[in-house]
């Protein structure tokens, strides 16, 4: 649909006589024979954009800077330059490509822009409400869950937002937990168990169906012996193994969990753990 | 008939037209002797309803004009600080409806900082002394206060229709305001908004006789709203046709509503979650089986199939179906809910259905003409989730007739997007987003160029593009070349040089609207368009390789473009070299001259 502007322009215009357009420069009409391209460095990708930009400014030559038409200094050559887009685009893409492998390694770079992927905040709100059932008879905790809804949006403003959101009354705290090898993802509600081995219990009936002979009050998951290490990722994104620290801690901290297959390693585990990506 | 109003008209259009006197359309008095009398001009132009076709009646003379200008009664405003209140109270006697956009449309991702501006309230002003009878107001992007809502109910008594998208600024008390006051109201839309819920009693404060109500959205808000009142508006209200309850509202609630209105012509449904036992299924299904007007339906949240099958009766008639904000598993659950609904044409799903579920959507939806799928985990980097390029091929191949996509995946590829675009020639939106920044075609490692290529080249109606992957200038030269409808494009992450802007500006003639961000496009692709922007209604760059000094050419060129500069540090502002960067540039045309209400962060050039 047209706005109107379009016609108050042509009859409205309150502003002054329009100064006519001068004629520029003229390399800003020509077709820019001179002008240099950027070089587009994305083994910088692992910024926010702001620092990506500046970093970007830093690598284009100076002579993209003074293609202002009004400088009166002849726009500057550059060694690279040529006329034929084909054959810089092709540079461009060695450049980029050498970037694009990077990107390929799911770095941390496309979830910490701001307002990227281009998603609403409501819609964000409404879909972290989602891992909450909303029953209609108890809203004693429904104020906490708004002001801490504001929280989230208002932390969204300059990062991601946290997928397990919770607060001190809500009665789920959702993490996703994926095993290796196994593509599928699953979720378990953490504030359903009140220690370890409850944890690992129900994650055993997940991952490696129900034991009916099962008597040991120790699960096989957290055992020693087990082929597997249960490890958790944190606030500050490092793996680290199940059950160390305090269990309260513990779901205070615990952003996503994951079940490893341990490496044949001879002397034992700890903090390595950290570094098995 | 109206002889007052037509003896006044006659009188005020003699002042009027010396005013105008200086129009550059005018065909001045030799008109006189047209063979309509104004009366019967102003009739037949009342029925002219498209904003389109009114702008080009404007033009034809200086009589037209003015009956144009005498019968319009909806003006609808792009950009709110593309012209002021006072031109439009001046040039449009006889508004009764109002649609105004505010903010860029990136702000909708956090882009534009708070108390940018966009704020209804000068506005409301205004039309409360020249528009006494104001009916309608549908705001995007404004900013609107609990202040102005009660304005609003306060000032004009004819007031029917409110509809707020995507606005900020107001709270619930606001709502209870127009609750309160608004007597003839017809109309409360109120989706998606930045609103502060402060569980205020809103939907209470509806007059006991009140029973005017025919639409009534409140979706997203996120309290609770006491329910024996909401059944009693139902209840009273016989000529509602729209109703779309919040999270809080349970099945069984749900079903109370509908009992008191079949009539229902869209549906948004509360939480689907249930407390109830099977056995009150087959009563469930048959007050969705009395809905047969229903047209439009859009579900929330946990959806358990058992309760979901209750909806089905109701889905014989259904056009349009939301469930982005529920969790269907895809694949079976999908496809036996859409088994359901062989009239649908626009679709809007959540990426969890998978791959699977696009191929229920290709197998059951023969007419489909929309469909938007939403990432349901945004912010995870999930290979093994949402969907692929396959899913987008399922679709366009039971789908031939679909012309509009919102596609959010974690890859794609070049060969992929060109089947689709072979499939479904009819494009007229295209967005895309592969949510990884920079990605390129997963099977071929090679930039996503010739996909946007293929888009281009053979959707000759396409209007609104979004791009997204690893994208060169090629790209750019690729829409520049063949997209000679397209008005609206967005880009980010895109782009190799300034060229690829360059192309775009030199090569779309019909563009209206340019939203950047993230690409390396600097002073010369922004001066290159120059002599574009005046046709356009806006230009958007953050994030770009654009400086002060392109900036304040651009804004010394072309005086009637307004060039704002926004930085997220004000005191940086003031003290900005001309080589700085200009982290967020808003360039749009305005026949109002600068703007008063600019925050400190913003600096117009």
């Amino acid at each position: 649909m047209e706005d109107d502007t379009l016609n108050l322009l042509d009859g409205e215009s309150s502003l002054p006589a329009e100064k006519r357009l001068k004629p520029l420069a003229s390399e800003e009409s020509s077709s820019y024979p001179h002008e240099s391209k950027i070089q587009l460095g994305l083994s910088l990708c692992l910024c926010t954009d702001d620092v990506f930009i500046s970093k970007l400014e830093s690598l284009s030559s100076p002579a993209t800077v003074k293609d202002c038409p009004t400088m009166a200094e002849p726009s500057s050559t550059s060694s690279s330059s040529s006329s034929s887009s084909s054959s810089s685009s092709l540079t461009i893409k060695a450049n980029l490509f050498s970037g694009a492998k990077r990107t390929a390694d799911h770095s941390a770079f496309p979830r910490q822009v701001v307002g990227w992927p281009p998603v609403r905040n409501n819609r964000m709100n409404n879909l972290i409400n989602q891992a909450k059932p909303a029953f209609t008879q108890e809203f004693d905790s429904e104020d906490m869950r708004t002001t801490n809804m504001n929280d989230v949006v208002d932390a969204s403003n300059n990062t991601s937002v946290n997928p397990t959101v919770w607060n001190e009354q809500s009665r789920t705290l959702l993490v996703k937990v994926y095993m290796d090898g196994y593509p599928i993802g699953r979720k378990v509600n953490l504030n359903s168990h009140i220690c370890y081995d409850t944890l690992a219990g129900m994650l055993e009936d997940m991952f490696f169906g129900s034991r009916k002979s099962e008597t040991t009050t120790t699960s096989r998951l957290l055992a020693e012996s087990s082929e597997f290490v249960l490890t958790y990722e944190d606030k500050d994104g490092d793996y680290m193994k199940v059950g160390d620290i305090p269990w309260r801690m513990f779901t205070s901290s615990v952003k996503r969990l994951r079940i490893m297959r341990k490496p044949v390693v001879p002397n034992g585990f700890g903090e390595e753990y950290g570094c098995l990506e | 008939m109206r002889f007052d109003s037509v003896m006044d008209r006659k009188r005020s259009k003699d002042c009027v037209s010396s005013i105008e006197s200086s129009d550059s359309n005018s065909v001045s008095d030799s008109t006189r002797s047209a063979p309509f009398p104004d009366e019967v001009l102003e009739r037949v132009l009342s029925l002219v309803k498209s904003h389109k076709d009114r702008s080009s009646v404007s033009l034809v003379c200086k009589d037209w004009y003015n009956a144009e200008r005498w019968s319009r009664t909806h003006v609808f405003i792009g950009n709110c600080y593309s012209v002021s209140p006072e031109i439009v109270v001046r040039r449009f006697p006889k508004i009764r409806s109002v649609t105004i956009k505010g903010k860029p449309r990136f702000s909708d991702f956090n882009l534009v900082p708070k108390n940018w501006g966009a704020e209804i309230h000068p506005w409301l002003v205004l039309f409360a002394s020249a528009y006494p009878f104001l009916e309608e107001l549908r705001l995007k992007r404004m900013t609107v206060t609990d202040t102005s809502l009660e304005f609003i109910g306060t000032n004009f008594p004819n007031f029917k229709a409110l509809s707020l998208f995507s606005c900020d600024g107001f709270s619930t008390e606001g709502l209870a305001s127009i609750a309160k006051h608004c007597k003839n109201l017809t109309e409360l839309d109120i989706p998606e908004n930045g609103m502060e819920d402060l569980k205020g009693a809103w939907l209470s404060c509806f007059p006991e006789n009140f029973a005017s109500l025919e639409v009534l959205n409140f979706a997203s808000l996120h309290s609770d709203v006491c329910f024996n009142d909401l059944e009693k508006l139902v209840g009273r209200c016989k000529s509602l046709k729209v109703l779309k309850v919040n999270s809080h509202v349970s099945l069984d609630q749900l079903k109370r509503l509908l009992d008191l209105a079949p009539q229902l012509t869209e549906l948004g449904t509360g939480s689907l979650l249930q407390e109830s036992t099977i056995h009150q299924l087959p009563e469930l299904e048959r007050t969705f089986a009395k809905c047969t007007n229903l047209h439009t339906l859009s579900c929330l949240w946990e959806a358990s199939p058992v309760f979901l099958q209750v909806l089905y009766p109701a889905c014989w008639n259904l056009t349009f179906l939301n469930l982005s904000y529920a969790t269907v598993r895809g694949g079976e659950e999908l496809a036996k809910f859409l088994a359901h609904c062989p009239r649908l044409k626009r679709l809007w799903l959540l990426d969890s259905v998978g791959d699977v579920g696009l191929e229920a959507v290709g197998s059951h939806c023969p007419l489909l003409e929309e469909l938007r799928v939403f990432p349901a985990e945004p912010f995870e980097d999930n290979q093994f989730h949402g969907v692929t390029e396959s899913g987008f091929v399922s679709v366009s191949r039971g789908c031939p007739k679909l012309h509009y996509v919102l596609y959010f995946c974690q890859r794609m590829t070049n060969a992929a997007v060109s089947t689709v675009v072979k499939n479904c020639p009819n494009f007229t939106h295209f967005r895309l987003c592969i949510m990884n920044p920079h990605q390129p075609d997963h099977v071929t490692n090679k930039p996503m160029d010739e996909a946007f290529g293929a888009v281009v080249k053979t959707c000759k109606s396409l209007v609104r593009l979004s791009v997204s992957g690893l994208l060169t200038d090629r790209t750019f030269e690729y829409i520049g070349k063949y997209a000679k409808n397209l008005e609206t494009l967005s880009v980010a992450f895109a782009g190799s040089s300034d060229w690829g802007m360059k192309y775009v500006l030199s090569g779309c003639p019909r563009l209206r609207k340019l939203e950047i961000r993230d690409s390396p496009f600097g002073n010369a692709a922004l001066l290159s368009g120059l002599e574009k922007y005046e046709s356009m209604r806006s230009l958007w760059m953050s994030a770009c390789n654009v400086t002060m000094k392109g900036c304040k050419l651009l804004a010394s060129e072309m005086p009637r473009l307004n060039v704002e500069v926004m930085k997220e540090d004000e005191r940086e502002l003031s003290k900005s070299d001309d080589g700085d960067q200009a982290d967020k540039v808003y360039v749009y045309r305005s026949v109002a001259g600068r703007r008063s209400d600019a925050p400190p962060f913003v600096l117009t050039l």
